[in-house]
Order: structure tokens, then C-alpha cells, then sequence
């Protein structure tokens, strides 16, 4: 009898593991980003921007673990602080995204009508192009460069808020303490303040997330295009870019950077998903 | 023996709070052209005796004891087995019938279905009895009705259509677990009473669930009353009602306003309650289920496994309460006051 | 309406006249005209102070919305609204808002209605925030003041709703409503969510406010044994009009209206055996175009030609009890 019990329990417990596993690797591996995002501000092995065309296109070694580029610029050193550009540019287009695209989504949902329809319109227009074709579009208009292409990815985040932030939120409205609210006096601005946006952070803090990893693919394409961040400050993607020329010779040039976005994307689309488990009400107060 | 046995079942599922007992040590049978209902609040376990009856317990639950159908062991049969006794020799009829109808399938598709699987007819043959069983559950231009989509029908309609797929296979058991309780009160008695006509003539057996006491006792010929997973009592309907006799029936009971009572305009009465809770299965005593709650439960109650007494000298029925005599004399006070 | 008798000064809390609502559905084709849904034809009744009237229908008759129009939560077609003394539409915002405090609303479902990521103290405190100018330490003295009043205890102001059970929530809900004082409280239907054990618990708990505070119910219910128990006064609606209306005791003993009779048969009663009964035949109907006559022709087992050419007013069949059917004299005897 208590034997099938326990087994049980077991399994539940391993569920619950399961469940965790996502969120605890998705945070490691965006932990490191950000140590080494912090650390290569005040220390890296080697400088990553100084030229030391003796060494250069080394193998790993004990000196330069990760060897070296074609101008003898440590990988290592590269790579750190590449995860700074990428972090820069994760926070402030995703900032971008979610303060004006959430912003526009509870808007839509507080109003109805003509304000929602024109709202989801114009992200639905938005929303069209792929991220990097309007990246291009923007830093075609406004000219390459880190600032622009933060912009550029920022601009393409805004209607992707817009959009989930607007369904949550009607979801939301349509819960009768709403209407307990609105019987309380309540205007929509307060209600949109008191009760649904603290209703949908879970939704919006888990899109971040992967709009985060995005944001840093997005980054590193543009800047492999060259028109994004531009040397010599390092970057993923250009030192994809970089790597490109001599894939045949030496392809580890491009495996490290490669790797570096992959793990960094890989951490946060698991930290997303881990977040989306751990804030689902359903599986933290089920009765 | 009887068409349906159920001996000991025990369900227990796993859940976040350690081990809850879903239903406990529950015990009666059933022959054919009877009618059982149970009655309980939510949790009691009634819907987990239907769902392992069918072997559709969660997949966290486990279930012991023994369910055997003419003869058959149920928990013995592995999944494919269970399938062909699922919609088959017993079928179920569920509360909602909103979203128990797959709203991308048409009526046809969805009655004859259990006929093609189970029976091997033709899709004609199949076609046909679809329209013989909708018009038995009386829904109007049946022929046309089976291009139908669930939505294009009301809420009365679809629990008939529900019905007319739960008969299809001519089921030996039919499980009803609160058929009517999201319909509107004129409709719930026409869906009653054309369940209870179906089962007088087909001589199937009905596991009619309910919360609602009325619903019950106009429906079945003998009530099986659960509370926390387990049944306090259980007996012919006409006897129970008359001699309510665990003290939770008796507060159940008690708790109901009731029609044509003066109500208000009279005097104002106040409803009897029970006090506390509807309880968290996990946190229930090892003894008597509702010690907790009732008034007449003392220290041994909570510890001590109920014993079951038959009551007055009535067939069949059976109260499990260690203070079978205290509950006795107290509805006899009662009755004598009012 | 004829119903303006004269008697010695009443005093209404709520007084709905000829409250209609429509709603119109999204067009289904360019060539159509969009269904109107006839919620609400016309409803008048008023409740004085400290009584309680039940409303009481199927689903579709058009009893929750005659509650959030009460509210002043939907915009009314015609017809007006008037809580003490005030007409609810010829009110600016900021004035509706202020006399919002005088009404508060019990909602039906106990997990639904309470904000899953507020305490209790915010949720009950939260009408007194939006209509009182309290400091905060007197806020906090109301809402234990009301929490105690409702059978909670003071520390489960800290708690959030999940923690409760359905008939706990409901409480809760109970002591946001009261808590502004208000004269009149709408609950629509305040205990069907419920367990049978809990909801007694609840219902009894609305008897001693009401005892205890004097407050006025409007309540809705589609369970007619609730309404008895609770209410003073019911009226039966169906498809968007009230049928029936009068003191409960009267409407359940000598029902009228050939709707509320068979309402009042299908309720399955607490006897053993299968009862032979007049059954309405035909299904609930939609209030979407209404036939000209009355609503309930097509179901009715009394119904005669002239039911399908007019509609029926409410009349009076005795003090106070008045049913909307042309065959009312017939009825009564």
C-alpha cells in the first residue's frame, strides 16, 4: 500500500525537478553571460581591442585559452567583452519594447474600440517585417552603428509587446473582479494600474526573456552584416564576420563566438521557459 | 451475484500536500434495471468513484480494492482491454455538455463513432441507429440534426446528444455525474425524466451523481451519501430520506432551504448549518471523515475506524458512525420539536 | 405601467422605471441586419428600505444584466434608474462615482471575483479607497470592522484568496461590499458557486446583516428555495420582462403566472420518488427577436390566440402581487 506511494512521491518529486531544471540551467548560463559581461570591465585576460599581429590565428593555449584572431586579439578577452555589446543591447531593446509596447497593449485593452483597432493594426504592420529586414530598413535610414541597431531591434519589439500584452490584459478585463472594481468606483486608469498589469507581469516577464535572446541574435546578424556594431569594439557577430574568411583554415575562429550566442540564446529561451512554469498560477496555487 | 461490484476501492493521488485518499475503502453493487445515486459536496470522492469505474483517474492516482463487472475484474484489464469496456459496458454521461461535444465534429460523426468502434457496424447501419437514438431522446428532425454542429444546438439538446451517444453501444451500467446541473430548471426535469425512462426500458443499470438532494430522490431507488472520499451512509432512497441517520446526512440535509418552506414572509428562520469547512482530502483524520465537523464526534471518533450498523429494520440500509444511537435520538428530538 | 398607486410616503432605496436594454450582436452578413439581443424589455420594481427583492429566471431572461444595469455598470437604452433619490444617469462621473458608495455588488463566483494577487486587506479595502477620504489608520479600523462582521478572522487580512475555501471567499467579497456602508447591496447569485453545507453558512450570514445593518438586497438567483428563504419580495422574469412580482410567501404559495408554475414545479423536491408533473415542453428561448405577443406563448400550456397578437402588462391580481398574463382573473380563483 504505502509502497506505489512513495514510488509516486518520487516521481512528483522528479517532475518537480524537471520543472526546475529549466529555469535553474537557463540561469546559469545567463549568469555567466553577465559575470562575464561585468568582469571584462574591470579585467581580461588580454586587451581585446590592441593588435598583436605576431600572435596572431593561434591555437588555444595556456596563454590565450581560446586562441587568437587574425589580427592576435584574444578570443577569450573578445568574447567577454562581446557578452557587454550583447547585454547593452538586450536590455535597452527590450526596455524599448516593453515600456512603450505594453504601454500601447493596456492602452488598447483600457479603451476598445477605434484606440484598440488602430493600435493593433499598426503593430499587425509592424509586426510584418522579419527583425532583422526592419533592422536593416532602420540602420538603412539612419546609418550603421551600435546605437542604431539597439534602436533598430527596440523599434521591432515594440509591436510584439503590444500584441501579447493586449491579449493578456483583455483576458484580464473580462474577470469579474474587474467589474467588482469598476462597482468600487474605479476609473480605467486605475484599474489598468491596480489590477491588470500586475495580473500580466508573469506573461510579459517571460516574453523579455525571449525577446532578450532575440534581441542578442538579432545583434549579432546585424553586426556580422557590418552594420551594426562597429569596430573595433568587439562583438559576436562580427567576429563571426571575422571568422567567415578563414572558416577553412582555421574554424574554430568561428566555433567560439558561435558557441558564445548559442549558450547565451540557449540560457535565456530556458530561463523563459523555467519562468513560465514557476509563475504559472495552476502549478503554484491549485487547490 | 451482482452486475457491478465494488469491493474496498481505494483511490489516492498524489499531489503536492502528500498522498490524499480521493475515495476510501468504498464498498456496493448494483444489478441490472437498478438505479444508485450518490450524493456528496465537492471533493467527497463522487466523481473519482465514476472516473476509476472507467479507469480515467489521473495519472497521479492509484487505485486498489476491487470493481468487477459480471464477473470481470476491471483494475485486472490493461489499457486496450479498458477501452473496449470504456463507451461500451459502461458509458458516462458528463456535467458539461458545452465542452464534452468536440465542437470541429458534426453530431453525426460524434454518435455513430462509438458504434464503428465498438459494434462494427457499416457507416449506414451506424447512420441509421444515430437517428433512431436521437429521435428516442427526443430531438425534433433527428435526419438533419446529424449535419449539425454542437453549437448550432442548445444547451438541453447537446446533454441529449450526450445521452443518445452515452446509449449507443446499449451500455450494461450508464454513469451520469451532474447531468443536469448546468442546465435551467425546467430542462434539468426533462433530461430526468428521459433518463429515467431510458433505464426502465433498457434494464441498464444508472450511477446517477449529484450534488443536489432533490435531483436524487426523485430519481434513483437508492442513495449512496459520501464525505471526504468515503460513504457514511447508504440505503433505499425512501428509507434514507425518511431516516436520515449519519449526522452529516443529517446536517446536509438540515443545510438545504427548501421549497414551499413560509421562508422569510413567516418567521425568520435561520438555516442549519455545518460547521467548518468542506475539508482538504489530505488533511483528513484517519478515522471517521467528518469527525471534525460534527457535533456529536468525540475523541475516539477522529482515531477509530467507523463501524457500520444497519439502520431501524430497513433492507439495504447501512450507516457507518461509531454514535449511531446519539444521531438517532437526536432527529427524533428534532422531529418531535417541529 | 399603471402601477403608480398612491400610499402613505414610501421610501424607496431603489427605484428602476421601464429599464430597457439592447445589445447589438456583431454583424453576421453584409446583406442582414445585425441581431439585437432584448436583455432587458421595459423593467420597473422598487424596494424599500431594509427589505430584500429576489429576482429570479432561466439563464437568458435577463436577470444578471438587470443587475449590472442597477449598477450603473451597462449603459441603460431607456428607462431610468434612480438609488436614494438619485438619477443614476443624469449623473456627471465624478457624482456617480461618489454616490457609488451607497451601492455595492456581491459577484457569483467566489474565485473569479477577487483579484488573485491582492491581500484581503487590499481587496476589501479597495471600494474605500476609490469613494472615501479615509487615513489610512481608519481605513484599516473599517476593514476589520467589516472582516470581523462577516465571521473572518483579524489575521486573515494578510492572506491572499487562494488561500481560502469558495465559501470563505465569498466572505470576503460580502466585506468589500459593505465596506462603505452602503444602503443598497446587489448579489448576483451570491451562493450558487457554493457548496450546500457553505452556502447555508452564507445565506445566514446575509439575514444578519441585513438584521444587523438594515441594508436592502437586490438579489439574483436562478435557485427559487434561496430566493424564499432570503427575500421578502420575488419577481420572476422571463426573456427580458418580469411575469410575476410580489411578496415571496404569496408568489411561492399562489403562484399566478403560468410561467412561475411550472418554475416552481420542475424544482426537484426533497421526496423520495419519481413525480409526475406537468413538464414545459420546447427549450429556453433566445431574447433575440422576440415575437410580438408574449414571450412565453410558444411554451405556454395555457396559451390561447390572443396571447400571440399582444403582450400582457403586469396587473394586479391582489395587494401588491401582479402577473403579466391575460388569463390572470382565470388564475386566481
Amino acid at each position: 500500500m504505502s509502497e506505489p506511494v512513495s514510488k509516486n512521491q518520487l516521481m512528483a518529486a522528479l517532475t518537480l525537478m524537471t520543472r526546475y531544471r529549466n529555469f535553474v540551467i537557463g540561469a546559469v548560463l545567463t549568469g555567466l553571460v553577465i559575470v562575464c559581461a561585468f568582469l571584462s570591465a574591470v579585467w581580461t585576460p588580454h586587451s581585446a581591442v590592441e593588435l598583436a599581429i605576431r600572435s596572431r590565428l593561434q591555437l588555444p593555449s595556456l596563454e590565450h585559452w581560446l586562441g587568437t584572431d587574425h589580427l592576435g586579439r584574444d578570443i577569450l578577452s573578445m568574447i567577454m567583452v562581446g557578452a557587454q555589446n550583447s547585454l547593452i543591447v538586450g536590455i535597452v531593446a527590450v526596455s524599448i519594447g516593453v515600456f512603450l509596447g505594453v504601454g500601447l497593449g493596456l492602452w488598447a485593452a483600457a479603451k476598445r474600440g477605434w484606440t484598440e483597432e488602430l493600435i493593433m493594426r499598426f503593430s499587425d504592420f509592424t509586426f510584418a517585417f522579419p527583425a532583422v529586414l526592419s533592422a536593416i530598413m532602420i540602420t538603412a535610414i539612419l546609418g550603421p552603428g551600435a546605437v542604431n541597431s539597439i534602436l533598430a531591434i527596440g523599434i521591432y519589439n515594440i509591436p510584439v509587446f503590444a500584441r501579447i500584452s493586449r491579449g493578456a490584459a483583455n483576458a484580464i478585463w473580462s474577470r469579474e473582479y474587474i467589474m467588482a472594481a469598476k462597482a468600487a468606483g474605479k476609473g480605467r486608469f486605475r484599474i489598468t494600474v491596480e489590477h491588470v498589469l500586475p495580473n500580466i507581469t508573469s506573461v510579459i516577464v517571460v516574453q523579455a526573456t525571449i525577446s532578450f535572446a532575440i534581441a542578442i541574435l538579432a545583434e549579432a546578424a546585424l553586426s556580422y552584416l557590418g552594420i551594426g556594431t562597429q569596430p573595433p569594439e568587439p562583438s559576436w557577430g562580427r567576429m563571426l564576420n571575422d571568422a567567415q574568411t578563414y572558416a577553412t583554415i582555421k574554424p574554430y575562429l568561428a566555433i567560439f563566438p558561435g558557441a558564445a550566442i548559442f549558450l547565451a540564446v540557449l540560457g535565456l529561451n530556458m530561463l523563459g521557459d523555467g519562468l513560465r512554469d514557476i509563475l504559472d498560477p495552476r502549478l503554484t496555487r491549485g487547490r | 451475484m451482482a452486475l457491478l461490484e465494488v469491493k474496498n476501492l481505494d483511490v489516492t493521488l498524489a499531489t503536492s500536500r502528500g498522498p490524499a485518499r480521493a475515495v476510501r475503502n468504498l464498498s456496493f453493487d448494483l444489478d441490472r434495471g437498478q438505479t444508485l445515486g450518490i450524493v456528496g459536496e465537492s471533493g467527497c470522492g463522487k466523481s473519482m468513484t465514476a472516473l476509476a469505474l472507467l479507469g480515467l483517474l489521473p495519472e497521479n492516482g492509484v487505485t486498489t480494492g476491487s470493481i468487477s463487472l459480471g464477473g470481470q475484474d476491471l483494475l485486472a484489464l490493461d489499457e486496450d482491454a479498458m477501452c473496449g469496456v470504456r463507451g461500451n459496458r459502461i458509458s458516462m454521461i458528463f456535467q458539461e455538455p458545452m465542452t464534452s461535444l468536440n465542437p470541429l465534429h458534426t453530431i453525426g460523426r460524434q454518435v455513430t463513432e462509438p458504434m464503428l468502434i465498438h459494434q462494427g457496424m457499416t457507416r449506414d447501419e451506424a447512420r441509421a441507429e444515430a437517428v433512431r437514438l436521437l429521435e428516442r431522446v427526443g430531438i425534433a428532425s433527428a435526419r438533419q440534426r446529424l449535419d449539425n454542429y454542437p453549437h448550432q444546438l442548445s444547451g438541453g439538446q447537446r446533454q441529449r446528444v450526450m445521452i443518445a451517444m452515452a446509449l449507443s453501444c446499449k451500455p450494461d451500467v450508464l454513469i451520469a455525474d451532474e447531468p443536469t446541473t448546468a442546465l435551467d430548471v425546467t430542462i434539468q426535469g426533462q433530461i430526468l425524466d428521459l433518463i429515467a425512462d431510458l433505464v426502465s426500458e433498457s434494464g441498464m443499470a444508472l450511477i446517477l451523481i449529484s450534488h443536489d438532494l432533490g435531483v436524487i430522490a426523485e430519481t434513483v431507488d437508492r442513495v449512496l451519501v459520501m464525505y471526504g472520499g468515503a460513504g457514511v451512509e447508504t440505503g433505499p432512497t425512501a428509507s434514507l430520506f425518511q431516516h436520515l441517520a449519519h449526522p452529516y446526512t443529517q446536517g446536509l440535509f438540515a443545510a438545504v432551504p427548501k421549497l414551499g418552506s413560509g421562508g422569510k414572509g413567516k418567521s425568520r428562520t435561520r438555516l442549519s448549518t455545518i460547521p467548518g469547512l468542506v475539508p482538504e482530502l489530505a488533511d483528513l483524520p484517519p478515522g471517521c471523515t467528518f469527525a471534525d465537523r460534527c457535533d456529536l464526534a468525540d475523541d475516539k471518533c477522529a482515531g477509530t475506524m467507523p463501524t457500520v450498523h444497519d439502520v431501524a429494520n430497513d433492507a439495504g440500509h447501512r450507516v457507518a458512525c461509531l454514535k449511531p444511537d446519539d444521531a438517532k435520538s437526536r432527529m427524533a428530538t428534532s422531529e418531535a420539536g417541529a | 405601467m399603471t402601477d403608480t398607486q398612491v400610499e402613505a410616503v414610501v421610501d424607496d432605496v431603489v427605484r428602476a422605471t421601464n429599464v430597457v436594454r439592447h445589445y447589438t450582436l456583431p454583424r453576421e452578413s453584409l446583406f442582414r441586419p445585425p441581431a439585437v439581443v432584448q436583455a432587458l424589455n421595459g423593467v420597473s420594481f422598487s424596494i424599500s428600505r431594509g427589505r430584500s427583492l429576489g429576482v429570479v429566471g432561466e439563464s437568458g431572461c435577463g436577470k444578471s444584466t438587470l443587475a449590472r444595469c442597477v449598477m450603473a455598470l451597462e449603459p441603460l437604452d431607456g428607462g431610468r434608474v434612480e438609488i436614494e433619490g438619485a438619477h443614476l444617469e443624469g449623473l456627471t462621473p465624478d457624482a456617480l462615482r461618489d454616490k457609488r458608495r451607497d451601492f455595492q455588488m456581491v459577484f457569483q463566483d467566489p474565485f473569479g471575483s477577487l483579484d488573485p494577487r491582492q491581500k484581503v486587506a487590499r481587496i476589501v479595502a479597495e471600494p474605500l479607497e476609490a469613494l472615501e477620504n479615509l487615513g489610512r489608520a481608519e481605513r484599516l479600523e473599517r476593514v476589520a470592522e467589516v472582516i470581523a462582521s462577516v465571521g473572518l478572522k483579524p489575521t486573515d487580512i494578510d492572506k491572499f484568496p487562494h488561500e481560502f475555501s469558495g465559501g470563505q471567499r465569498q466572505r470576503i467579497a460580502i466585506a468589500r461590499a459593505l465596506a462603505t456602508r452602503p444602503t443598497l447591496i446587489v448579489a448576483d447569485e451570491p451562493v450558487s458557486a457554493l457548496d450546500v453545507s457553505v452556502q447555508a453558512q452564507v445565506l445566514n450570514l446575509l439575514q444578519d446583516l441585513q438584521d444587523q445593518f438594515g441594508v436592502t438586497y437586490l438579489m439574483i438567483s436562478h435557485d427559487l428555495a434561496v430566493v424564499e428563504y432570503v427575500c421578502d419580495e420575488v419577481a420572476v422574469m422571463y426573456l427580458g420582462s418580469i411575469v410575476e412580482h410580489g411578496p415571496a410567501v404569496e408568489v411561492f404559495a399562489n403562484p399566478v403566472h403560468p410561467y412561475t408554475r411550472a418554475l416552481l414545479e420542475a424544482v426537484p423536491q426533497l421526496v423520495p420518488g419519481r413525480k409526475k408533473r406537468l413538464r414545459l415542453s420546447g427549450n429556453v428561448q433566445s431574447p433575440i427577436d422576440l415575437p410580438v405577443g408574449c414571450a412565453f406563448a410558444d411554451r405556454c400550456p395555457q396559451v390561447e390566440a390572443r396571447c400571440r397578437e399582444g403582450r400582457p402588462v403586469l396587473e394586479d391580481v391582489s395587494r401588491g402581487h401582479k402577473s403579466a398574463c391575460f388569463l390572470n382573473a382565470r388564475q386566481t380563483t
